[in-house]
């Protein structure tokens, strides 16, 4: 029983981390039709906002963590601003590759001027351990993830049902020029998009960046596949279909973990992209998403 | 009166067709001008252009005195001229009051919002009754009634709009047809796209009969509807 | 003239730029530069591989290095000596350590094998469009890979697989780059490619047309896996050394840039792109070292040849989406400035 209760809770807290992952990249791509393939660098550069502002300012550890949520926002801005805008009104495809290539570019730049070598980044004390209820002993990281994923919920969900601009996203996800016709400027709304995606993205970096205690260039990599992997089990540009492909995608591994011998466990990924490839093509439409959501930004 | 806009010589291409050619246009203050023209006359395109969502290759647009040739659409909105889209284009997954709340974004005051959105609800109880619902559960009829309601909510002084009764049921099109009279008395001033052009010439001051994206007539609307020759032409038979 | 002649004839020209460019290189060059040559041509079929289903399906594929990675593995377990297997990979599934073929049966089994997971994914590829075929393609890359890192017993996993014999030489893989060529080529010209290319300009259009996309693209997906399993086999039977990472992102990388600079809407494209794209990279390699230039001592800089492939990819996006070649072949690219010259003076636009 207490076995099973660590590892629900283990499933919810990873699967909490790619929900907000997806989340960002499903934000992104129901606003503009942009397939990010670079959200994975705003975990990067999220992780090292904090190794820089550690080595050049020394501030007290539990600083970084705003620090690391402003890094990887003002980089998805960024990113907008300077790659993006150019190929907006491109094809789809033009805008995946174009993002594939400023992820390149991030990692290059920063072997090139950092190091290939991963650099560490303490994570502050309340962060680890564990806390005991009863007699289950349960580790602070996992439920504070969960419960982070919950607020950070919470705050997109007023953002889009309560203000103007998360409005203004929720009807640009159908139709962007309505949205400008009643005076809405387009790079407002798609700036905030970026800004939200890469305040979701820079809170599951904080998550990720305590689990390994380091950044590397490269680090974005996995977290982006199997950010991927959740919009995909949803069906990509949902924003619901995001959150349960997190969710799902989340328990699926820690089952499989648990499930699988030991001499295939390493095949996990191999199995989770095989169900990729099965809902791709059976189900295209996500297991929550209406085949229509879909098929509106493309083609 | 005075001139609230004015195109001049506008020319829209898209690629090797040219949609519009050549057409000067201007609305006084407290009218109501008809675009006329059968389909593919090149109605949408020029109101579009108007609007700023599609680029003039040639020619220029002035509102109340101000170029707006080269600005976008956003830009036009906020400077008083709103355009109620061909097919309505509601945000269908929005309520009917997140509809208006965004219509009404450009507006700063929160207590003029409030008034304006208060002034809507009684201007289409309908709306009022079906505030919370998503707009895609509206009918045809009342979708049109939002879509107009969504351009009001940014008060301007000039309303685009692009063939109100398009698709919808002889009563409702008279419905329509009777809100843009009452709008007008209000003091607005409009510029409506129709094919339907018995009933626009009734309430229409004016009239441009566009054909093939040039202008072949323009003038009052009792001239338009007189003359049997543009009725046999451009607009589908009698008028009267 | 049949296509076939008449895609021939087209074929001399890039024939002669390709194998004079291998000859200087074999006259005048290190065994380095030779090295790289062969390199340069083994990615030049890998990427003509990515113009036949890309370029013409107009569906971007982020998978083809799989099949360069199937094919090299196959051909280095079929043909490695038993010897050096016992050692590599002592009591591989199908007792693989115990039998070794000939050079031929080696890589006719590879490519086999490469084709039949090629009709595989194919066939369920084939039916996506836009983003999701994107991701599927995806999906593919990153299965294979998972495969040949944890399939130990077969592939050594993560560590190299070294002492594949060493057969080919610099002329053979020139040979194949031209054969490769005129394959694209006339895969570009033929009917389905055609029809392959009007579903990428205008799906709906295509379809309404009774294109069946379906077939279309398998062929094409076929196609273009052969081609990039021969350019994964020539690879190893040169290189003597793979590991899972030689046919995994970066790979990817390299190739995605080389077409997408070039253009890949033509298979001058794809050439055009590689010739570019090899010599920036091997400059950049250069300039990672830290080499001395002008009496200037530079730092080391690793990642410049990564920096480099990103900014080409995203530059040519930005400011030439269609690629330095745009949808015209080498031989295009006369004529059509021959009429447009001709055109301005007679005063037409």
């Amino acid at each position: 029983m207490d076995y099973f209760l660590q590892q629900t809770l283990n499933a919810l807290s990873i699967g909490g981390e790619y929900a907000l992952l997806a989340l960002g990249l499903a934000i992104v791509f129901s606003v503009m039709g942009l397939v990010n393939f670079a959200h994975g660098e705003l975990i990067t550069l999220g992780g090292y906002a904090m190794y820089f502002t550690l080595l050049f300012a020394g501030p007290p550890v539990a600083l970084l963590i705003p620090v690391c949520i402003l890094g990887a926002m003002l980089a998805a801005v960024a990113f907008d601003k300077v790659a993006f805008r150019p190929v907006r009104n491109a094809p789809p495809t033009t805008g995946l590759l174009t993002a594939f290539g400023v992820s390149i570019i991030i990692q290059n730049i920063l072997v090139i001027f950092v190091a290939t070598r991963a650099r560490p980044v303490p994570t502050p004390d309340w962060m680890r351990g564990n806390f005991m209820v009863g007699e289950l002993s349960i580790p602070v990281l996992q439920v504070l993830e969960f419960a982070v994923t919950c607020l950070a919920l919470a705050g997109l969900l007023l953002l889009l049902n309560r203000t103007v601009v998360g409005l203004a996203m929720r009807a640009a996800a159908k139709d962007f020029v309505a949205v400008r016709m009643v005076g809405i400027k387009a790079n407002r709304v798609i700036m905030t998009a970026f800004a939200v995606s890469g305040v979701l993205a820079g809170i599951a970096a904080v998550f990720i960046i305590s689990r390994r205690g380091a950044v590397d260039p490269f680090m974005g990599f996995i977290p982006l596949l199997k950010a991927f992997v959740a919009c995909v089990l949803g069906g990509f540009g949902s924003l619901l279909g995001a959150l349960v492909g997190g969710i799902v995608l989340g328990c699926v591994e820690v089952f499989l973990q648990v499930v699988l011998p030991p001499d295939i466990a390493g095949y996990r990924d191999a199995f989770v992209f095989l169900l990729v490839g099965l809902v791709l093509v059976l189900k295209p439409e996500g297991l929550v998403g209406k085949r229509a959501e879909l098929g509106d930004k493309e083609e | 009166m005075t001139t609230i806009l004015e195109v001049r010589s506008a020319v829209v291409r898209y690629g090797a067709i040219t949609a519009v050619r050549n057409v000067d246009l201007s609305v006084d203050r407290g009218e109501i001008v008809a675009v006329l023209g059968p389909n593919g006359a090149g109605k949408t395109t020029l109101v579009s252009a108007i609007a700023g969502i599609l680029p003039l290759t040639q020619g220029s647009m002035h509102f109340d005195g101000q170029d707006i040739t080269r600005l976008g659409i956003e830009e036009i909105v906020r400077r008083g001229m709103s355009l109620t889209p061909e097919g309505r284009r509601v945000f269908a997954d929005l309520t009917v009051r997140e509809n208006l709340v965004l219509g009404g974004s450009s507006q700063t005051d929160r207590a003029l919002f409030e008034q304006d959105m208060q002034r809507m609800f009684e201007m289409f109880p309908i709306l009022h009754e079906r505030s919370k619902s998503p707009a895609k559960t509206l009918s045809g009829g009342e979708q049109q009634m939002l879509a107009i309601a969504r351009s009001l909510m940014s008060r301007p002084r000039l309303l685009l709009l692009d063939e109100p009764s398009l698709g919808l049921a002889p009563r409702i099109v008279d419905q329509i047809f009777r809100l843009i009279d009452e709008l007008r008395r209000d003091g607005l001033t409009i510029l409506v796209v129709e094919q339907n052009a018995a009933e626009a010439l009734a309430f229409a001051d004016r009239a441009y009969v566009l054909n093939v994206g040039e202008v072949v007539y323009a003038g009052t609307s009792a001239e338009v509807a007189a003359s049997d020759d543009l009725a046999e032409h451009y607009l589908g038979g009698q008028l009267s | 003239m049949s296509l076939i002649t008449q895609t021939a004839a087209r074929t001399i020209l890039p024939a002669i730029v390709l194998a004079g460019a291998a000859a200087l290189v074999m006259l005048l060059g290190q065994p380095f530069h030779e090295r790289v040559a062969y390199v340069f041509f083994t990615n030049l079929i890998i990427v003509l591989g990515l113009q036949v289903f890309m370029g013409n399906s107009n569906v971007a594929n982020l998978g083809h290095i799989a099949f360069a990675g199937i094919a090299g593995y196959a051909v280095a377990i079929l043909y490695t000596p038993v010897a050096l297997k016992a050692a590599l990979i002592p009591g591989a599934p199908f007792g693989l350590d115990n039998v070794a073929l000939g050079l031929v049966p080696a890589i006719l089994v590879a490519l086999a094998i490469t084709l039949l997971v090629a009709l595989l994914s194919g066939l369920a590829l084939s039916r996506l469009t836009g983003v999701a075929a994107t991701i599927g393609t995806m999906a593919l890359l990153v299965i294979v890979h998972v495969v040949l890192v944890n399939w130990v017993e077969l592939t050594r996993g993560p560590r190299a697989f070294y002492g594949v014999p060493v057969i080919f030489t610099l002329p053979w893989a020139v040979g194949a780059a031209v054969i490769a060529v005129y394959i694209a080529k006339l895969f570009r010209e033929s009917q389905d490619g055609i029809q392959l290319r009007a579903t990428g300009d205008n799906l709906l259009a295509a379809k309404a047309m009774g294109v069946d996309v379906e077939r279309v693209r398998l062929k094409a997906w076929i196609l273009g896996a052969f081609l990039c399993g021969t350019g994964g086999i020539l690879f190893t039977l040169f290189n003597g050394t793979i590991a899972p990472n030689s046919f995994y992102f970066s790979q990817t990388f390299l190739t995605i840039a080389m077409l997408i600079l070039g253009g890949m809407r033509s298979v001058s494209g794809a050439i055009t792109g590689s010739i570019v794209v090899a010599v920036g990279f091997e400059v950049f390699r250069s300039l990672e070292n830290g080499p001395v230039i002008l009496g200037i001592d530079l730092p080391e800089a690793f990642g410049l040849t990564g920096f480099f492939l990103g900014a080409v990819i995203v530059l040519s996006l930005t400011f030439r989406p269609m690629g330095l070649m745009g949808n015209d072949e080498w031989e295009d690219v006369w004529p059509a400035l021959r009429a447009r010259l001709a055109g301005r003076r007679e005063g037409r636009p």
